[in-house]
């Protein structure tokens, strides 16, 4: 038996280990129904910043497609990353803030797909939206040089 | 009162939580978390109508908690339930 302990609740965000929370979104997805999480971390800024909420849902053949963004177990552990290659068995990611890290998945262990950025209402899968990524994705030599000259 | 009979009560590693899943969508950046003690409480409230007072019964039978320490945990409680739009009626 317990002695004086107190309920607790909390309706702070939660704060679970990555690994358990991510779990519980495969989970859902795997029930068949969308899921809006808070991205943590800017990875995927700017079209997806820290805390903002995204719309996830579950994986169809078509969902494979570079530009997309997907939630995934990688190699890297679980991200929230853009297909930037994809072939028969595996998808290639990076975030989109990032200027030189790849992650690799197989397609089994890609959960989900990213609809909307429900913080700005933004279709995530829209082709100029996409479009833009790709340039984003393209010019990262120019953002490469650019982070090197403002961290002198 | 009573609790809302569409919340989901889960537990995911040492923590509960409870989400309100919808017909086809889930809302994971809403969630509330209760420790061990209130997932209980949780429970032994599903379905049926209760009162302060019955909580306050049911925790101090399961719990040796003072009747004073156990009614102000309730009555937090009962306002987080509250305010959270937890119950449907009350």
């Amino acid at each position: 038996m317990l002695t004086n302990k107190h309920i607790e609740t909390t309706t702070e965000p939660i704060r679970l280990a990555n690994e358990v929370f991510f779990a519980e979104i495969k989970r859902f997805l795997e029930e068949g129904k969308d899921v809006i999480f808070a991205v943590s971390g800017n990875s995927m800024a700017p079209f997806v910043k820290h805390g903002e909420r995204v719309l996830l849902k579950s994986m169809d053949s078509v969902s494979f497609r570079t530009g997309r963004i997907v939630l995934a177990k990688t190699d890297k552990g679980v991200v929230l990353h853009r297909i930037v290659a994809v072939d028969d068995a595996v998808v290639c990611l990076t975030g989109d803030g990032n200027l030189g890290q790849y992650e690799w998945a197989e397609r089994k262990d890609v959960w989900g797909v990213v609809l909307t950025n429900v913080e700005r209402k933004l279709d995530m899968q829209a082709p100029h939206r996409v479009l833009r990524a790709w340039i984003w994705y393209r010019i990262r030599p120019l953002r490469r040089l650019m982070a090197k000259c403002t961290a002198n | 009162m009573r609790v809302k009979r569409e919340l989901v009560l889960r537990q995911i590693g040492n923590d509960y939580i409870i989400v309100e899943p919808e017909q086809d969508q889930v809302d994971l950046s809403k969630v509330y978390t209760l420790n061990e003690t209130a997932a209980w409480l949780w429970h032994q409230l599903q379905g049926r109508d209760f009162t302060p007072e019955i909580m306050v019964k049911l925790l101090r039978e399961e719990y040796e908690v003072s009747a004073e320490l156990a009614s102000r945990d309730v009555a937090r409680l009962v306002e987080v339930f509250i305010k959270q739009g937890l119950l449907e009626s009350y």
